[in-house]
């Protein structure tokens, strides 16, 4: 036993001695690899940068005639930065400097790693160096195991302008991870019209949550051509469906589809109501007053959330209407009137409004009467106890009808 | 057989038992630590290929609502609701809710945020105390704030929830900062895995000593006094080689309730935070695994080991002790009331490993090694302790505790460096060593006092006693 115990002892302790040298030994290494970095930086980016501005034919010129291994990752660090914020002829220039220092062939020879990490990173970089040339391999990455590496593909395949990414893109949406989702519905919005057609062909065999995605993706191109199409999408079979359309067409904007979308307020399901008013509000589309008020009573209370936010977009007269609002029949509209005057403030303007003489005294009177009626006086009560006009604190009061809070008003 | 016989015969037993107990827990912290080296290092991988920002603006990102309880937090209430409303996250609401503070928690939100008080409905889903009041932020929309009668912290939770309007919420305690991408950061498995994932928590670490300015940690340095650096190099531990390989068993019992997020549907589910124990946020995972297995569906529960979320720790033992009484009674409590887990198949690895594990070897190993320190004096007087063994057994204990602490320190080295300085690395590493000399035992001897007081049935919250964010690093303050 006491032989064992030594052995642990031995055992334990090199593994303590092994990994505080580790750590050290680790940390003076990283640091002194970052400084002398930093260095060659401050000496060799000057000297990238003049190739870029158009001051050397080439960077193997501009960099003295070659790059030593050491200043190599420099070197690199230095272009994919650079490459990431310039436009036009710079970037183009930036872009040879890649394939001009054989990094090109470099990442071409990491796609085949057997690190999954090094082929996304690979993938990645020959995105951004604009390599035409390595459009087949990148196409062949698109079958990698790692989905990580395929996104990575994917998107250096849009940003060396293949459309042939696309169809590969659209079939990765079908993946049920949301993360991965979002970040391919990125790289289709950032390719731009170009991905709608065959986004828009592809529609009808794309998985449900797919589906949405490609709404969504549609939404952030904002294609006026795309309407039509979206109309269509209004009647489709899935109410999710039919309530992303909604949403694409407010945030596209389109006034050809208020009608569309006032239809849409009274469809079956609840979500495509919401955000058909939500749509309606976006598009400012005055005519939808009617059907947005009568949406205020509808038994969901997104629906009536998004209604009042559309009125309240609508400028003076939906605010009009939500004041309206305040003496319905319907409880729920009431309600929903009071929270979003209150919201947008017009309850305080009202009360700063009841000792106004004339017809704006009468008018803020009657809204802060309604508001006392429904019930919802929190914000009233606040008014009366900390209102700097001592007439408006008494007028609150009295409409609170509490003669101790008027008392202690006055 | 004598009564010293007798006795002589129990301690050379309760030897070997010791012997056993501790070749078995040492197997699983290394079994742990190794799973957690795997993990840590994948997640490095995958973190640099996350796009964080497209997950930002996207629209398809899942809202969240971030709960905040407060209770007398007036000296840092204003700092973290600050750091919330920066953080990088599409959409989302801060919650805070005031539960019942006797100081000025709530006239410092309404200054610092233009409070005024809404008629918003608040929905009592979950059966809380009265709320009084439920007030909207004029300069941020998206900051609400609920005034109730005091209710403890589960209670408040469950207002906050109440009040939510989105599908995930994240719970943070009003001492906190937590850094920019976090929320991106521990979202991420619920939107890798939307069906499954059901909590999701976050590496916990320690702000004292680090310098906050504007809701934000600036600089990140150790404290200068030892009890706090003693609780760095222990959370380092706990989360970094503990949280991370129970997450990777899929029999993860705690996410820390400084920082932790849940889907809202399962937590309402199960009826939302209970006040039956003293450790809501450890109830609330257990609670969560148990429904989840016997309604037998998919699910799990997530440690990230990255979305930092930076908190104050006791700088004094008066305050250590307290908070440690509290959380070991709470481990008892959620232990005891969900003992039909333990061993028990249908439960899956929660049961059959975490379980018994936290039973055997965090509710009961402080007792052992108390009780241990006890047989050596008693063997010592008694002329049976074997001096050479007790020592190479003691040498053998320390090295390992050590190497545990050292491997966590690596974990964070090779991994996410959050304290750059050489200074910084030499305390933690010296620290390291020092905490199995005193500090470890003290520990031990909280946890047996927290014992008898569960068993007493005393309860008390063991509250920490603020200093508040400074703009200087609290080190400059002494």
């Amino acid at each position: 036993m006491r032989g064992a115990l030594v052995v642990a002892i031995v055992l334990v302790a090199l593994s303590f001695l092994a990994l505080t040298a580790s750590i050290l030994l680790g940390k003076a290494w990283r640091e002194l690899r970052d400084k002398r970095r930093r260095r060659r930086r401050r000496a060799l980016e000057p000297l990238v940068l003049d190739y870029a501005h158009g001051g050397q034919v080439s960077i193997l010129a501009a960099l003295g005639g070659g790059v030593t291994a050491g200043d190599e990752p420099v070197v690199q660090a230095i272009l994919l930065d650079h490459v990431q914020r310039v436009r036009g002829v710079e970037r183009d220039r930036l872009r040879r400097a890649f394939d001009e220092l054989g990094l090109v062939d470099r990442y071409v020879v990491g796609l085949s790693s057997p690190r999954w990490w090094r082929r996304a990173e690979a993938a990645e970089h020959l995105g951004l160096a604009g390599a035409a040339r390595a459009a087949p391999r990148l196409a062949a990455a698109l079958e990698d195991d790692v989905p990580e590496v395929r996104l990575r593909a994917a998107k250096a395949l849009g940003a060396v302008g293949g459309r042939t990414a696309v169809a590969p893109l659209l079939r990765a949406l079908a993946a049920p991870n949301r993360w991965s989702t979002i970040r391919i519905a990125d790289v289709l919005a950032d390719m731009g019209p170009k991905v709608l057609e065959e986004l828009q062909d592809a529609f009808p065999s794309l998985a449900a949550h797919a589906k949405l995605a490609a709404l969504d993706i549609i939404a952030r191109i904002h294609p006026v051509e795309s309407v039509p199409w979206l109309l269509a999408r209004l009647s489709d079979g899935g109410p999710d469906v039919r309530a992303r359309a909604a949403h694409a067409l407010g945030v596209i904007g389109a006034p050809d589809a208020s009608p569309s979308l006032r239809a849409a307020l009274v469809d079956p399901e609840w979500p495509v109501r919401a955000m058909a008013a939500k749509a309606l509000g976006r598009i400012h589309d005055v005519e939808s007053i009617p059907g947005l008020r009568a949406a205020l009573m509808d038994r969901d209370w997104w629906v009536r959330a998004n209604a009042a936010v559309a009125l309240r977009r609508l400028g003076p007269s939906g605010i009009d209407a939500l004041e309206g609002a305040l003496a319905d029949e319907d409880p729920y509209a009431r309600h929903q009137a009071c929270l979003m005057l209150e919201e947008a403030g017009v309850l305080d303007r009202r009360v700063a409004q009841l000792v106004a003489p004339g017809s704006a005294g009468v008018a803020a009177e009657w809204v802060v009467a309604r508001f006392v009626e429904s019930g919802l006086t929190g914000r009233l009560r606040e008014i009366a106890a900390t209102q700097a006009d001592e007439r408006v604190r008494l007028e609150v009061a009295r409409l609170l009808g509490a003669p101790a809070a008027a008392e202690s008003a006055r | 057989m004598s009564v010293i016989g007798l006795l002589q015969d129990a301690i050379v037993g309760f030897n070997v038992f010791v012997l056993g107990y501790f070749l078995a827990l040492n197997t699983i912290y290394l079994i742990l630590f190794l799973l957690s080296l795997f993990e840590v290092l994948r997640f490095v991988r995958r973190t640099f290929f996350s796009d964080y920002r497209q997950i930002m603006q996207s629209e398809m990102t899942w809202p969240i609502s971030v709960l905040i309880p407060a209770r007398d937090e007036e000296k840092t209430i204003v700092e973290t609701v600050r750091s919330l409303l920066m953080i990088n996250y599409g959409e989302f609401e801060v919650i805070v809710v005031n539960d019942g503070s006797g100081d000025a928690t709530l006239r410092r939100l309404a200054d610092a945020y233009e409070l005024r008080r809404t008629d918003r409905p608040y929905r009592r889903v979950l059966p809380t105390g009265h709320v009084r009041g439920i007030y909207g932020s004029l300069a941020h929309p998206n900051l609400h704030v609920v005034d109730k009668e005091h209710g403890g912290k589960a209670d408040a939770l469950n207002a906050g929830i109440n009040l939510a309007r989105y599908p995930l919420f994240c719970s943070i305690d009003a001492d906190s900062v937590i850094e920019d991408n976090a929320l991106l950061r521990v979202v991420k498995p619920f939107m890798e895995r939307p069906e499954e994932t059901v909590a999701a928590g976050g590496i916990v670490r320690i702000v004292n000593g680090c310098e906050v300015r504007e809701g934000r940690v600036t600089r990140v340095a150790l404290p200068d006094r030892a009890l706090p650096i003693l609780q760095v190099v222990e959370y380092l531990r706990a989360f970094l080689t503990g949280r991370v390989g129970w997450s990777n068993l899929q029999s993860l019992l705690i996410i820390s309730g400084a920082f932790g997020i849940y889907r809202k549907r399962e937590v309402l589910e199960i009826g939302g935070y209970t006040h039956d124990t003293d450790t809501e946020d450890l109830d609330l995972v257990v609670r969560l695994h148990e429904h989840m297995r016997r309604a037998k569906r998919r699910y799990r529960v997530v440690f990230v080991p990255d979305p930092v979320c930076w908190t104050e720790c006791p700088e004094t033992l008066a305050v250590l002790a307290r908070q440690r009484n509290r959380w070991h009674r709470g481990l008892l409590q959620t232990l005891w009331i969900h003992k039909r887990m333990f061993l028990n198949p249908r439960y899956g690895s929660v049961g059959l490993f975490a379980f018994p594990y936290f039973a055997v070897f965090e509710l009961l190993g402080p007792f052992v090694e108390t009780f241990g320190y006890v047989a050596v004096v008693v063997s010592y007087v008694l002329g049976i302790l074997d001096v050479p063994f007790f020592l190479m057994f003691v040498a053998v204990a320390f090295l390992y505790g050590t190497f545990l602490s050292i491997a966590a320190i690596l974990l964070e080295e090779i991994s996410f460096r959050r304290y750059p300085g050489w200074t910084d690395i030499a305390k933690l590493l010296a620290y390291g060593i020092l905490e199995n000399f005193g500090y470890r035992q003290l520990l031990s001897a909280m946890k047996v006092k927290a014992f008898w007081d569960a068993i007493r049935r005393r309860r008390a919250w063991g509250r920490m006693q603020r200093r508040g964010f400074r703009s200087e690093a609290v080190s400059a303050s002494r």
